[in-house]
């Protein structure tokens, strides 16, 4: 159990500030990004060749398919939130499957992963908002229904950025708790494996495309 | 377990106070978000071509239903962070 | 108190903690499998011709939904003889708070988890064609709605594998007591929800007029709407988890 609280980190001062850093965490998302960057290199190799090549061909489906469901979700906006939504997606499914390769950690285990891509969709979405409608009526509809109310619907807001984030931490670490107590229960027998396909593969992809559809329904509903 | 103070007892029932309120304020707002949840997909089916409007409509309302819990979230951190015993 | 020994006040939290965990944790899936084996029944009297297809669908959704009681067992079984919790008093305490989350998170994950495969079995009855859109739609709505649970099992494990304090009063015992009783109710609440939400999506694609076409929408819809109905049990396990570092 103790190597879930444990993390590799790196400690040092900085403006009379006392700083760390969770290398383990910056090390496994330079890996995905990485690994996403040659993937989109290897996708956009060439395109002028008349026979595209398989990896073209599967990105040009996946950008397509992104773009439809953007569209259907967010019918109002002036800019398109598509390169967004698409590159989050794919980063938050490859976060969530890392932990399948051993000596390998989810980045989305630590809760900075999850916490920062929800403060990064809170300033988006209220930049939109702010974008489409003006500053005076998205001020507006923060005194509905009436004045005294102004607080609470900060704090509504403020807790979308919890909840969206601890959604996806939850589940990732949860399933990692789950994974580590069985094995050290039953000292890794057949068990495991069953477990990283359902936490991994299944739980990892749901919970990816569910923080990609809040982010962009956020938006949707800011902007309307 | 001799020589509770007043003090350790008032933080104790805060914290029990905080558990509590987050925990039974959760039941209402998860089965009535999950209620009009069931409900706008089953208008979506009748009616798939106002699926943009139903969404909307159903988010609002989770919105303001969650609001509940949101309070019962507020109150809860207060419990724990503000009251010291 | 001079007589009793804390050993065995702790003995006594874990056993107790062991029996409200699987207590609790089998009612609701026990009622929500036997609901979802009657509508499957009722199907097969419908359409007798699919009756080995509906068997299989009923199986597997019972097997998904009894899940959330399985984690039940599997903390009902540590604290009983994993010999894996402390033997200070505040571990006792813990592990009561372990029962009672993992217990009435249980509770409500099974009856929610099970909702969705009885109108899966109602619905395959009605279109037998559509038996893989109906599947796939209640074994995702159930892995949704579970989510809870999952959260109420990480705070049970963390309650039981919480490390001994030396220096532990009132405050702390009651902290992770507190803990337990957050997490465990606070996943009442969504998992039930997200169950609902489940079921009505099913109920949706059937009364669609092109339920082909409408699988796709549907699932986006009741996908979203869940998560958000499950944001109240995502404050409660912030809730818990800040009462546990608190100690």
């Amino acid at each position: 159990m103790e190597d879930l609280t444990q993390v590799a980190t790196y400690s040092f001062e900085l403006f009379g500030r006392h700083m760390t850093v969770n290398t383990a965490t910056i090390l496994n998302t330079w890996l995905v990004m990485a690994v996403l960057i040659v993937l989109s290199l290897v996708a956009t190799r060439r395109t002028k060749k008349r026979i595209p090549n398989p990896a073209q061909r599967i990105a040009e489906v996946y950008v397509s398919s992104m773009d439809k469901l953007t569209r259907e979700t967010l019918e109002t906006t002036s800019r398109s939130y598509m390169p967004l939504v698409a590159t989050m997606f794919l980063f938050l499914v490859l976060c969530n499957w890392l932990g399948i390769i051993p000596g390998l950690a989810e980045p989305t285990k630590d809760l900075n992963t999850p916490l920062s891509l929800g403060i990064m969709g809170f300033f988006i979405t209220h930049t939109a908002a702010i974008r489409e409608k003006g500053i005076a009526t998205y001020l507006k509809e923060y005194c509905q229904p009436f004045f005294i109310m102004a607080p609470l619907n900060v704090i509504g807001e403020l807790a979308k950025v919890v909840s969206i984030s601890f959604r996806l931490f939850g589940n990732i670490l949860g399933g990692a708790i789950i994974i580590a107590v069985v094995s050290h229960m039953i000292y890794s027998l057949v068990l495991p494996p069953f477990l990283y396909v359902f936490f991994s593969l299944f739980v990892g992809t749901i919970q990816a495309f569910v923080f990609t559809m809040l982010t962009i329904t956020y938006i949707a509903v800011a902007t309307k | 377990m001799d020589g509770i103070t007043g003090a350790e007892l008032i933080r104790a029932a805060a914290l029990l106070g905080a558990g509590m309120s987050m925990g039974f304020g959760a039941i209402g707002p998860g089965i009535g978000e999950g209620f009009a949840a069931g409900k706008a997909c089953e208008a979506i089916g009748r009616n798939p071509d106002e699926a943009g409007l139903l969404t909307r409509t159903m988010l609002v309302g989770q919105a303001v239903s969650e609001s509940t819990g949101i309070y019962a979230l507020v109150v809860a951190l207060l419990l724990i962070f503000v009251v010291k015993g | 108190m001079d007589s009793v020994a804390v050993s065995e006040i702790v003995t006594t939290l874990n056993l107790l903690g062991a029996a409200i965990a699987i207590g609790l944790g089998a009612i609701g899936a026990g009622i929500g499998i036997g609901m979802a084996g009657g509508h499957a029944v009722e199907g097969m009297g419908r359409q007798p011709r699919i009756t080995s297809e509906l068997f299989r669908t009923m199986l597997i959704g019972q097997a998904a939904a009894s899940t959330p009681p399985t984690f039940a067992l599997v903390v009902s079984i540590l604290l009983l003889f994993g010999n894996v919790g402390g033997t200070t008093l505040i571990q006792g305490f813990a592990a009561l708070g372990a029962g009672i989350s993992i217990g009435a998170g249980a509770f409500a994950s099974g009856a929610g988890s099970s909702l969705p495969v009885a109108w899966a079995c109602s619905a395959i009855a009605r279109q037998p064609r559509m038996r893989r859109s109906y599947m796939t739609l209640m074994l995702l709505g159930q892995a949704v709605s579970q989510t809870p649970v999952i959260f109420a099992l990480m705070v049970s494990f963390m309650l039981i594998f919480l490390p001994a304090k030396p220096d532990a009063g009132l405050v702390e015992f009651v902290a992770v007591l507190s803990a337990g009783i957050c997490m465990g109710f606070g996943a009442m609440g969504p998992s039930i929800g997200c169950g609902m939400a489940a079921e009505s999506a099913i109920i949706g694609v059937r009364h669609h007029r092109d339920p082909e076409v409408a699988v796709g929408l549907l699932t986006r819809v009741m996908l979203l709407g869940q998560a958000v109905a499950q944001s109240t049990s995502i404050y409660a396990l912030v809730v818990s988890l800040v009462l546990i570092m608190l100690v």
